[in-house]
């Protein structure tokens, strides 16, 4: 081991923010998730993700160092996951994931407000499918089957030709895609924001 | 012995379930099924509530229900409801499927947690993952309150009100985090990494700290092990303390830290003496060297001086040990700001010879040259 100091101190500043974030990543979804999830509401999952999103970026945008919103991302899935009484992987499966579909944007298109908007609709649009996905991996190919021949029920009932899948993919991805990519945008300009008011702050007299 | 068998329950129904899906033996599946929720019971008594909630039933009842309707050839009539037994069959082989990979997925989840939360008690102070995580584990209760707190705020009259109360919340949960992250990198880690040894010498002023050390200096560069950190050498005149110097080591570079103040009593310290010695014990602290800071006194018992260099520097993974000179009285607050346990030696149980067959045990002598310097017990030094 042959770092200089401040490689040290970088090291700890990369884990200090990836800390202090994902304990903020991982309260947000253990409060406000459990409380929609408790209340029923549609789409809570697109909200939270897009919260996520928000967070993750603004923290990308106040240090952008490389893996830090991965690293951020799996410390907030485990606090998430290891929050008394909800004890489960699905929590830990999505943030883990929606953060490394965001390193994945920030990587393609650098820490700037482009790998936000990219790695926020990816990060969105997954959360999307996750159920999906999810429920592919429980039942089986069979759930494939029983998915499409419902829909080509659906569509003989209502006298349609063949059901529009790609209509309703269209519907649900492009929306929660636009959603992840404002909630990046949003996300990097509060963390700009914040960083010249502290900056203006602490050259103040 | 209970984690061996809890762990033997879990193979044991992964393989029933692999061969009865491999062999279409749906009784084996369900087998492994029963068997491997036996095993979550076993493992997590208060999560089996989970299972008496309708939600976790209605996916499985939902998908068997249209199983049933949707498969071909509808060969049987339920309540006036025309079914398909081969899709009831297929409905059942996907609802086992799902029933156990949920259930492996409480079990394991369940046993990661457990593992995670004895993670944190046994490696609090480990750099890097563990320790951001177990840091944001105890930060997390903190911020869910004030994001508890806050959200009142948002339930303004008028909508103008209501974003700028949004703006205030999201603004000042980033705000706290930035400052926990700046709070921590400054470090505030809890206790540091215990694997080093932390050895003490305590002594009265003028007790000869400074020249103790450097002899333990000497002895160690003599065994071909140089050592880092800083010594604090005083300047006398006219038996008279007027100054105070900074050696680097292992370089042996002498730098002013402090002068008497011609204007009243005390010491003025010389600006960015104090950087310097942090840069020189953190880098022998990445070296892995052994560490020696003299002297350590009322300023570091507030924690100023070579105190907070000295924690960052505990951080640092390696197996050396820290020698510290600290002044008789100040230790307890010293023991208390570095967040480890020193072991002490007085200056009649110093015995440079024994510390480095402690540091080195396995050390082969060479003649390395000594440092150079004179310490108050011998020739005072410049002026």
């Amino acid at each position: 081991m042959s770092s200089s100091p401040s490689d040290i101190l970088n090291h700890r500043r990369f884990w200090a923010y990836a800390a202090s974030f994902g304990a903020l990543w991982g309260a947000m979804e253990a409060t406000l998730g459990v409380f929609f999830h408790a209340l029923r509401l549609p789409l809570t999952g697109l909200a939270l993700s897009a919260l996520s999103v928000f967070i993750a970026s603004a923290q990308r945008s106040l240090i952008p160092r490389p893996g830090i919103t991965l690293a951020t991302a799996l410390i907030a899935a485990i606090c998430r996951a290891i929050t008394p009484s909800t004890a489960l992987l699905g929590p830990l499966v999505a943030i883990a994931l929606e953060g490394a579909l965001l390193e994945l944007g920030f990587l393609v298109l650098r820490s700037g407000t482009p790998g936000a908007m990219l790695g926020g609709s990816l990060a969105v649009c997954w959360s999307m499918s996750q159920g999906v996905v999810v429920k592919v991996l429980l039942y089986g190919e069979s759930f494939v089957d029983l998915v499409l021949e419902a829909g080509k029920r659906f569509s003989n009932l209502l006298g349609l030709g063949s059901f529009p899948w790609t209509a309703l993919a269209t519907t649900l991805f492009v929306p929660s895609a636009l959603l992840g990519a404002l909630a990046g945008f949003l996300g990097v300009s509060y963390g700009k924001r914040l960083k010249i008011e502290r900056e203006r702050k602490r050259n103040s007299p | 012995m209970r984690k061996t068998g809890l762990m033997g329950l879990v193979l044991l129904s992964l393989g029933l379930f692999v061969a009865g899906t491999w062999r279409v033996n749906r009784p084996v599946v369900f087998a492994s099924v029963a068997l491997l929720l036996g095993a979550h019971y076993l493992a997590a008594r208060p999560s089996l509530v989970r299972l008496r909630r309708p939600g976790v039933w209605l996916w499985p009842a939902g998908i068997l229900l249209l199983a049933g309707m949707l498969g071909t050839p509808r060969d049987f009539t339920v309540l006036g409801i025309p079914l398909s037994s081969q899709g009831l069959l297929a409905g059942i082989d996907m609802v086992g499927r799902a029933l156990f990979l949920v259930g492996l997925g409480l079990v394991l989840s369940r046993a990661l947690g457990g593992r995670l939360r004895q993670h944190q008690r046994l490696h609090q102070g480990f750099p890097g993952f563990r320790m951001a995580l177990a840091t944001a584990a105890r930060t997390v209760p903190e911020l869910g309150a004030e994001l508890r707190r806050s959200l009142p705020s948002l339930s303004r009259s008028s909508r103008r009100a209501h974003w700028k109360g949004f703006d205030h919340l999201v603004k000042s949960m980033l705000s706290r985090s930035i400052d926990l992250a700046e709070e921590m990198a400054e470090g505030d880690w809890g206790s540091p990494d215990c694997s080093r040894e932390v050895i003490a010498l305590v002594c009265p002023q003028g007790g000869g700290k400074t020249w103790r050390m450097t002899q333990l200096a000497d002895a160690l560069t003599n065994a071909g092990a140089p050592p880092g950190g800083v010594l604090q050498p005083a300047l006398w005149k006219d038996d008279r303390k007027v100054a105070y110097d900074l050696i680097l080591l292992p370089e042996g570079q002498r730098i002013p830290l402090a002068h008497r103040n011609n204007h009243g009593p005390g010491f003025q310290f010389v600006s960015g003496a104090f950087d310097q010695a942090a840069t020189q014990i953190l880098r022998s602290a990445s070296e892995d060297r052994a560490v020696l800071v003299d002297e350590m006194g009322l300023l570091e018992s507030e924690g100023k001086g070579h105190l907070p260099a000295v924690r960052k520097a505990l951080f640092v993974p390696g197996k050396s040990p820290f020698i510290l000179a600290i002044r008789a009285g100040c230790q307890e607050a010293i023991q208390a700001g570095l967040g480890v346990t020193l072991q002490t030696l007085t200056a009649q149980e110093w015995d440079p010879q024994s510390l480095v067959d402690r540091i080195l045990p396995n050390r082969e002598t060479t003649s390395a040259p000594a440092l150079e310097f004179k310490g108050p017990e011998q020739t005072p030094t410049r002026l």
